[in-house]
C-alpha cells in the first residue's frame, strides 16, 4: 500500500462558550484546526488533526502544519502508511522537532492501519483497558457564584472531576480554590490548573493558603524546574502538563519522581506513536496519565479517545471530549461522550471521517488522486 | 518609532559542493534562507536573515521561518523596533519556542537601533573597536587523507583554525582521523573535532581515551546529559552546540560541568538579543566561544561577526563564515568577509549590510 495524495485543510473552531480564558490573561474565541487527509492506492483514506488552543499556548502554531507539509509531503508520498515507525523515522529525518505538525500525519497513518486491518485503533494499541474514560469539566473563569452553578450542572451530567482554571491573579486564585474545592462530594476530584501562569513565590503562597484542601496542583509555573521548586515545599499532588514534550522529559520525571500525574497532550509529544511510548514508560513506572490534546474537533477527539481506551483504567486519571467545546466540526462520527465518560468507537481505524462540508477546500494538495 | 511594514523574501542558497556531517549521516546541498526588511514610520529600514542549516540539522526549517513570521507579524507591527527586549518578549508571548523564526526579526530591529543611534552593532554590543575576528574553516567528513587535504587548502586561504567534522559508528576510523589530523596540523594552527552528535556516550569515551589529541571536541553526543557524562570523564575540553536551545540549557550545562565553551549561534537561540545574553553569561563563567550563525549569506554572517568582535579576546575563539560555502551571493561585496584569515565588522551604523531588493527576486509576503 502506498500514499498517493496528501491534502491539508484548515477551519476555525469557535469556542462553544464565547471566549475561553486561560493562564495569565490569554483568551481564545476561535481555534485554528489543521486537518491532514492521506489517500492511498488501496482506496483507504485516513485523517488526522492538530488544533492549538490559540497560537501561543504551547510551542505549536497552526501555520506550522502547512510549513511542515511542504517538506514532509513529498517524502511521504509513495511510502506505506501502515509502517508507522518507518513513517515516524521519515518525518523525523525530514524535519527535526515540530512534533505538533507531525501529529496529524501520524494519526492519519494509524487510521489507515486500522482500516487496513479492520481493527479500531485502541485494539492496535494493545486493547481496551478502559471502557468509557472518565472526563473532567473545565469551570470557566467567571464569577465564583457562576462557576459553582456550572459545577452543579456538570455533576448532573455525570462528571466527577473538575478543573479550576487559575494562574492569573494569585490572590483571587486562592479564593476561587477555597470556594470551589469544599463543594465537591466524597470521591470527586478537583484540579487547579494554572497553565504555567504563576511565579514560584506566588505559587508557593497559593499552595500554603490552600494546603488543608484536597486538590491536585497542575503545572503551577512555566518550566519543569520551577514546578519542582514549588513541589519541594508543598504536599499537594502535582500534575504536569505543558512541559511534557517527549520521552526525555518523562525520563526526568521518573528519575526525580517529579509528578504524581502526567497530562499527555498527544500533539505536544509528536503524535500517537510517540505518545504511546511515553505513556507506557510512565505507567511502567507507576505514574498515572491523562489522555488529552491541546484542543480540537472530532478527529483530534477520536485519537484522544482511542489513546484513553487503551490505557489501563487504574492509571488513566481522565480525558476530555474536546469536540464538545466547539460549535463547528472537523469530522463526522468519532467518540461519544455519555454520562461523564468518553467512549472510543469500535469501528476500524479512528472511526471518524473528515467533515468536508465544514473543512471547505484544501489549502494545499500534494500528489495525485488515484 | 513604529514598525510599519515587514517584507519577506525567500532566497535559495546553493552550496558550492555537497556538505557532509556526522560521518555522512547528514548531507546538505542547498540552504533555504528568508530575508526580512522591516520598515518604520520614521523612514529607517532594517534587514534580517534567518537561514537554518538545511532542515535536518536542528528543529528549524525554511518554510517554518515564513510560517512563523505569518503568525508573528500582526503582533510586531506597531511595536518600537529599538526596544529589543520588549520586542523579544512580545514575540515569545505570541509564538512560544520557534527561536529560528525570531532571529530574522530581531536582527532587523538591531539594524534599525544601530542606524537610529548612529552606531555600528559591535559598539552597541559593548565592543571598543571593530576587532578583526579570526575565521575558521569547516572541513567536511572524509578519509583522514581527504580531510588533511581540505585543511591544507584552507590553510592556503588564510585559515588558522579548522573545524573538522568527524563521528560515526566506526570508532577505529574516528581515532584514525583524529590522530592523523593532529599529527599533520601545521604549527600554530588549531583544530576542533566536531562530532555533531554522532557518538553514543560509550563511543565517545572509547575514542577520546584512545587519542593523544587534547584539542577541543564539539557536541560528542545527542543530549546535554550525555555530553555532561562524557565531559566529566575525558581529558579534552568539550564545546557544545546543537543541544543548546535557550538560556536555561546554558545554565544547565554550566551547573553540570558539561562544557568549557559553546557555539553561540543567533538563529539557534532566537536572535542577537538572546545570543548576547548567552555570550555575556559565557564570559562570566569563563567559557570560550565560537560566535557565528547557523547559516546564511554575508548578511547573517556579518551580524554574528558584530557580536564576535565585541567579545573579549580571552573568550573568543574563531568564527565560521557560511557565505564562503555558497555559490550565490545576494549581498555582493558587502559585510564581513574573510581577508587572510580574519573578518572585520563594518563600522557603518547598524549592521552595515543593505541588500538590494533587485538581487532577491520577488518578495513573497508583505505585512503592514
Amino acid at each position: 500500500m502506498k500514499i498517493t495524495r496528501i491534502s491539508i485543510y484548515k477551519t476555525g473552531l469557535p469556542y462553544v462558550g464565547g471566549a475561553y480564558v486561560w493562564g495569565a490573561g490569554n483568551a481564545i474565541t476561535t481555534a485554528q484546526a489543521s486537518i491532514v487527509v492521506i489517500e492511498t492506492d488501496a482506496g483507504i483514506t485516513g485523517c488526522g488533526e492538530f488544533t492549538p488552543c490559540g497560537e501561543n499556548y504551547m510551542v505549536a502554531h497552526s501555520e506550522g502544519v502547512e510549513a511542515f507539509a511542504r517538506l514532509a509531503a513529498p517524502a511521504l508520498i509513495g511510502e506505506d502508511p501502515r509502517q508507522l515507525s518507518r513513517i515516524e523515522q521519515l518525518m523525523d529525518n525530514v524535519v527535526q522537532g515540530h512534533g505538533y505538525a507531525k501529529a496529524p500525519f501520524d494519526a492519519a497513518c494509524w487510521d489507515i492501519l486500522g482500516q487496513a486491518t479492520e481493527q479500531p485503533v485502541w485494539m492496535l494499541m494493545g486493547g481496551k483497558l478502559t471502557d468509557g474514560a472518565p472526563m473532567y469539566r473545565v469551570a470557566p473563569q467567571k464569577s465564583t457564584a457562576e462557576t459553582i452553578a456550572e459545577l452543579d450542572q456538570h455533576r448532573a451530567a455525570g462528571y466527577r472531576q473538575f478543573q479550576i482554571k487559575v494562574g492569573a491573579d494569585w490572590v483571587a486564585d486562592i479564593d476561587r480554590i477555597r470556594a470551589t474545592v469544599p463543594l465537591l462530594k466524597p470521591g470527586e476530584k478537583a484540579m487547579a490548573d494554572a497553565n504555567q501562569g504563576w511565579r514560584v513565590d506566588n505559587a508557593l503562597r497559593v499552595a500554603r493558603a490552600t494546603q488543608d484542601l484536597d486538590y491536585i496542583l497542575e503545572q503551577p509555573c512555566k518550566t519543569y524546574e520551577e514546578c519542582q521548586q514549588v513541589r519541594r515545599k508543598t504536599d499537594l499532588p502535582m500534575k504536569l502538563d505543558e512541559c511534557i514534550t517527549g520521552l526525555a522529559m518523562a525520563q526526568r520525571i521518573v528519575a526525580d519522581r517529579g509528578a504524581e500525574i502526567c497530562c499527555l497532550k498527544i500533539s505536544n509529544i509528536g503524535g500517537l506513536t510517540k505518545a504511546r511510548r511515553v505513556r507506557d514508560f510512565l505507567i511502567e513506572n507507576r505514574i498515572a496519565v491523562v489522555s488529552e490534546d491541546s484542543w480540537g474537533g472530532q478527529i483530534t477527539s477520536a485519537a484522544v479517545a482511542h489513546f484513553a481506551a487503551s490505557t489501563p483504567a487504574d492509571y488513566l486519571i481522565n480525558t476530555t471530549d474536546l469536540m464538545n467545546y466547539n460549535t463547528r466540526n472537523t469530522g463526522i462520527g468519532g467518540p461519544v461522550a455519555q454520562g461523564g465518560k468518553l467512549y472510543a468507537t469500535d469501528t476500524p481505524g479512528l472511526g471518524v471521517t473528515p467533515d468536508f462540508a465544514s473543512l471547505g477546500t484544501p489549502v494545499a494538495i500534494y500528489g495525485e488522486a488515484q | 518609532m513604529k514598525i510599519s511594514r515587514i517584507t519577506v523574501w525567500q532566497v535559495d542558497l546553493p552550496l558550492i559542493e555537497p556538505y557532509y556531517l556526522s560521518g555522512g549521516r547528514l548531507k546538505f546541498e542547498q540552504l533555504d534562507s528568508s530575508f526580512v526588511r522591516i520598515d518604520t514610520d520614521e523612514g529607517l529600514s532594517g534587514w534580517g536573515e534567518a537561514c537554518p542549516w538545511g532542515h535536518t540539522y536542528l528543529p528549524a526549517h525554511g518554510p517554518g521561518v515564513r510560517a512563523g513570521i505569518e503568525t508573528l507579524a500582526p503582533a510586531v507591527l506597531g511595536a518600537d523596533p529599538r526596544a529589543l527586549d520588549h520586542l523579544n518578549h512580545l514575540m515569545d508571548v505570541t509564538l512560544p519556542g520557534h527561536p529560528y523564526v525570531k532571529s530574522a526579526l530581531d536582527m532587523a530591529c538591531w539594524d534599525i537601533l544601530g542606524q537610529a543611534s548612529n552606531q555600528p552593532l559591535w559598539r552597541l554590543f559593548g565592543g571598543a573597536t571593530a576587532t578583526p575576528v579570526a575565521v575558521n574553516s569547516s572541513i567536511s567528513t572524509g578519509t583522514p587523507d581527504e580531510m588533511i587535504a581540505l585543511i591544507r587548502r584552507a590553510s592556503d586561504n588564510g585559515y588558522r583554525t579548522h573545524s573538522a567534522k568527524i563521528g560515526g559508528t566506526n570508532t577505529a576510523l574516528d581515532i584514525a582521523r583524529i590522530d592523523a589530523i593532529s599529527a599533520a596540523l601545521p604549527a600554530g594552527e588549531n583544530v576542533t573535532f566536531d562530532v555533531n552528535r554522532a557518538w553514543q556516550p560509550g563511543t565517545a569515551l572509547q575514542v577520546l581515551n584512545a587519542v593523544n589529541s587534547r584539542d577541543w571536541v564539539e557536541q560528542p553526543c545527542e543530549t546535554l546529559d550525555q555530553c555532561a557524562y562524557v565531559a566529566n570523564k575525558v581529558a579534552q575540553p568539550i564545546m557544545l552546540d546543537e543541544c543548546m536551545h535557550n538560556f536555561q540549557d546554558h545554565l544547565e550545562a554550566w551547573r553540570s560541568n558539561a562544557c568549557a565553551g559553546v557555539k553561540v549561534k543567533p538563529n539557534r537561540v532566537g536572535g542577537l538579543t538572546k545570543a548576547r545574553q548567552i555570550r555575556d553569561f559565557g564570559i562570566s563563567v569563563g567559557w570560550q566561544m565560537h560566535i557565528e550563525d547557523l547559516g546564511g549569506s554575508a548578511l547573517a554572517d556579518t551580524a554574528a561577526i558584530h557580536l564576535a568582535a565585541s567579545t573579549p579576546d580571552a573568550n573568543r575563539l574563531a568564527s565560521w563564515l557560511c557565505h564562503y560555502h555558497l555559490s550565490h551571493d545576494p549581498v555582493p561585496g558587502q559585510g564581513a568577509r574573510n581577508s587572510d584569515g580574519f573578518a572585520t565588522p563594518p563600522t557603518a551604523p547598524g549592521l552595515g549590510v543593505t541588500p538590494s531588493p533587485d538581487l532577491l527576486g520577488d518578495a513573497i509576503a508583505f505585512y503592514e
